[in-house]
């Protein structure tokens, strides 16, 4: 994976539904390689842009270009034959399938005609990233908890090899064990050389397995973090910090460490 | 008593065919197609056609029939419905006008008179007292392989999955790269068999007439509902069901009020438990 | 010559007023009655029974109004929570119900022989030249005052509580409205000027039997409704005039083309109809479907129905 090639961009897009656009004249850079999470206050357009990336909504203006291919008229299925995976918020499971099948949906369609022996590599590497789900490969996944939910939906996705992986807030609405659980399958997600672009609200915990922050505010991009300098830096802080986030900057500026992973 | 729940065992056996049609188009397309009788009738005509026009036997001209509805079906959905819409009302609507379309041109062709297919006599089965004509026995059998057919198709294809998929939610089975248009034209092709298939069947009894599906159209959509509508197993077990308790009502009501039983019975589902047996809901507004 | 035109334009009074109905139930509070026809033949055989029994025409129309009323409101209530495909079977199969009755009760609807005789309202004060004109003329009147009667309450609150609940009934639900009640209301009015219409046809046909209460009457109202734009009864008027007109034109058919025989020509015209609805569908939706929260991208797609 080409490091500095970016694999994700994001050009001036505008988009919203009816007659007013919600985002816009968005532009962003996702480098191959690395995790970048895009954060913000509500409203502030993110799960427009994460609608607009997954090919379910349309932009008004801009393009998408992913890897150096145009994909803005592509449809959602033939963003994920491109590459493009993605793991909704909610309704991200086909609730009255089972979980085993959930995953072979996940492979079968994205990669139609690759040997069996491929989809058990497939199935056995997520399931060893979410070792819950072994025991559950029977069940219907509407039966699943949301936090398994949503690790069998990362899951599904994976299964197709995306080059890019795009979640929208995995870890909302999860328990702190399952959510700080996610979020470490999303880093070692990265280190297997997945792209990821990550829309988040629990920023403290995102921020640490970031590399880049994107900042969304009013439908416009504020600006691109480090991860490394994101909490300290007085705007964004001013931008919707709440006090945990601060408090925790704060201790992190009198040195008790950060811990941004390299690619 | 036992032979009319032998009769109601038969005759939902062969309401099933059509309800899981109904079922499975209302999951993968999200409408109700009205024309699921008409499409019976034209079923039976094409295999009337076979059968009767052309001298094959009924053995050959039923298959052919379905395929043949099986064409027209994916040509309907390629030149009607595609065409007008998503929104699952306008798709009701638009198949209330194939309904009629599809009755007229056969009562165009045709006319009204009640036509017989040329099937083979023979006699009826007899054991415990109760009587199994061939027309019945037919239709078990049938029904019963056409049933099993469809299971592994839904259980162990990926056809199956991807229609399933789709019906519990369209948009994540697009961004698991399911080809929505592949999957529909594939729905309709079963679709298609299975009424002409049922078609056939009621047209075994000696009747092929331009009305003949749409007087099942009340019985098949009663069966799809409480089987609870979306769930092809589901529809199997409602239409059992619903025919048993019409021939059983038989006994009670004059048969002329047949289909006014399963009126009844949908009212009552509708308003006690509107997701059937097994509802998959997306029944709420 | 005349007197084909002022029945064509009789039957077309008629159906401007089941497209006024259906505009209530379906346009403004969108409720599908796919059994338009059972709720005619209530209207109809009430007026005509009641008539024969020398009932006074004016109370025989009232009694059909009222009847086909109340019946609307009860099959309403049946699916009132539930979406409108459920409706839409439950008015087919009530319709299919009644046909049944009718055919069925012989002792009370005459069976399949129907009802004859039926005495024409005011038909001494009129005379018998002239008695169609006058008919249709009566129709014009009644028409004039249910469509100032409907668009009265359309623009009133309770047509505008109807559409809300039309577009998103959760809003209106959340905002203290009984959407069961707007609902059953809605259908009733609609049922109401149906069962109007009923009656109309009682007189004016002086006979009425079951076959005549069949789905094209239906479709003929759905198409009226949709080329006349879903909910707005003006537009109504113009494009269910011309639809209608058309159509009927398709009775000539077998005229045009010799060779035909004429249960052929009526089924050509049948399946013309069907053509016409789905074309209208595919050329002419305008207001039919709900508003799609989201632009879709290059798939036709309804993202707001899933699971």
């Amino acid at each position: 994976m080409n490091a500095a090639s970016p694999s994700l961009e994001i050009k001036s897009v505008s988009a919203g539904y009816g007659a007013s656009d919600i985002i816009h004249s968005v532009s962003i850079v996702v480098t191959g390689g690395l995790v970048s999470t895009i954060a913000g206050p509500n409203g502030a357009g993110k799960s427009t842009l994460v609608k607009a990336i997954a090919g379910l909504l349309r932009p008004g203006a801009g393009a998408i270009v992913m890897d150096g291919r145009d994909i803005t008229d592509f449809s959602p299925p033939r963003r994920a034959l491109a590459g493009l995976g993605y793991v909704p918020q909610e309704q991200n499971v086909f609730r009255n399938l089972s979980v085993q099948e959930n995953l072979l949906i996940g492979f079968e369609f994205v990669r139609r005609g690759a040997p069996a022996s491929q989809y058990v590599t497939a199935r056995d590497s997520v399931l060893s990233l979410f070792p819950d789900l072994a025991t559950r490969l029977n069940d219907a996944a509407g039966t699943l908890s949301g936090g398994q939910r949503q690790m069998l939906a990362t899951g599904c996705a994976l299964m197709a090899e995306p080059r890019i992986l795009l979640l929208d807030e995995p870890s909302a609405g999860l328990s702190p064990r399952y959510a700080h659980e996610m979020l470490e399958a999303v880093r070692a997600i990265n280190a297997r050389g997945v792209t990821v672009l990550l829309v988040e609200q629990n920023l403290v915990e995102a921020v640490q397995i970031s590399h880049n922050v994107i900042v969304l505010a009013a439908g416009k991009v504020q600006g691109t973090w480090a991860a490394a300098d994101f909490l300290g830096d007085p705007t964004v802080q001013r931008l919707f910090l709440g006090g945990r986030e601060r408090r925790i900057a704060a201790d992190q500026k009198s040195g008790s460490g950060h811990a941004a992973s390299a690619a | 008593m036992p032979q009319a729940l032998l009769n109601g065992l038969v005759s939902g056996l062969l309401i099933a065919l059509p309800a899981i049609a109904l079922s499975l188009t209302y999951g993968v397309l999200n409408f109700a197609n009205f024309s699921i009788g008409a499409m019976i009738t034209t079923g039976a005509y094409f295999a009337y056609l076979l059968n009767v026009g052309f001298g094959a036997s009924i053995l050959i001209a039923a298959p052919l029939a379905g395929l043949g509805l099986a064409l027209v079906a994916v040509a309907i959905q390629r030149s009607v419905y595609r065409w007008v819409g998503s929104d699952h009302i306008t798709l009701l609507v638009a198949s209330m006008g194939v309904a009629f379309v599809l009755e007229n041109t056969m009562r165009f062709i045709y006319g009204s008179d009640v036509r017989t297919l040329d099937v083979p006599v023979a006699r009826p089965v007899q054991f415990y007292g109760l009587r199994l004509n061939h027309e019945q026995l037919t239709i078990a059998i049938v029904s019963l392989l056409s049933m099993a057919v469809v299971a592994i198709i839904l259980k162990r294809t990926r056809l199956g999955r991807a229609m399933r998929a789709i019906s519990d939610d369209a948009a994540l089975a697009d961004v698991r790269g399911i080809d929505r248009q592949r999957t529909v034209d594939w729905t309709w092709v079963i679709a298609g068999i299975l009424s002409a298939f049922a078609g056939v069947l009621i047209g075994l009894d000696g009747t092929v007439e331009p009305l003949m599906g749409a007087n099942y159209l009340i019985s098949v959509f009663a069966a799809a509902i409480v089987g609870g509508i979306g769930n092809p197993f589901g529809a199997v077990a409602g239409a059992i069901l619903i025919g048993l308790i019409e021939e059983t009502s038989a006994l009670a009501v004059s048969t002329s009020y047949r289909q006014g039983v399963s009126f009844l019975i949908l009212v009552l589902v509708l308003l006690l438990r509107p997701q059937g047996m097994f509802g998959v809901a997306r029944i709420t507004r | 010559m005349i007197s084909y035109a002022v029945s064509i334009l009789t039957f077309v009074s008629l159906a401007t007023l089941l497209g006024f109905a259906l505009n209530v139930q379906w346009g403004q509070a969108g409720m599908i009655n796919f059994g338009l026809a059972g709720f005619y033949a209530v209207g109809a055989y009430t007026a005509a029974l009641l008539s024969k029994a020398n009932v006074d025409p004016i109370a025989a129309t009232a009694a059909a109004i009222i009847a086909t009323a109340i019946v609307s409101g009860l099959v309403s209530l049946a699916t009132l929570k539930l979406r409108e495909d459920y409706l839409a079977i439950t008015t087919l199969a009530f319709s299919e119900g009644v046909r049944l009755v009718l055919m069925n009760e012989v002792w009370l609807t005459g069976g399949t022989d129907g009802i004859r005789d039926i005495p024409r309202p005011f038909i001494d004060l009129v005379g018998g030249d002239r008695y169609e004109t006058a008919f249709l003329g009566a129709c014009f009147v009644l028409i004039l005052v249910v469509y100032v009667i409907l668009e009265r309450i359309i623009r009133s609150p309770f047509g505008r509580v109807l559409r809300a609940i039309r577009e998103d009934d959760v809003v209106a639900a959340t905002l203290g409205k009984n959407v069961l009640a707007f609902r059953v209301k809605a259908f009733a009015i609609g049922g109401a000027v149906i069962g109007l219409a009923g009656a109309l046809h009682a007189f004016y046909f002086t006979y009425i039997d079951p076959s005549e209460f069949v789905g094209v009457v239906t479709v003929y109202a759905f198409m009226a409704v949709i080329v006349g734009g879903k909910g707005a009864n003006r537009g109504l008027l113009i494009g269910a005039c011309t639809v209608m007109v058309l159509l009927e034109g398709t009775r000539f058919l077998k005229d045009l083309v010799p060779a035909m025989a004429a249960h052929q020509a009526a089924s050509l015209r049948l399946v013309l109809i069907g053509l016409g609805l789905i074309l209208i569908l595919i050329f002419r939706p305008g207001g039919l479907s709900r508003e799609y929260r989201l632009r879709v991208a290059g798939q036709l797609h309804d993202p707001s129905s899933r699971a």
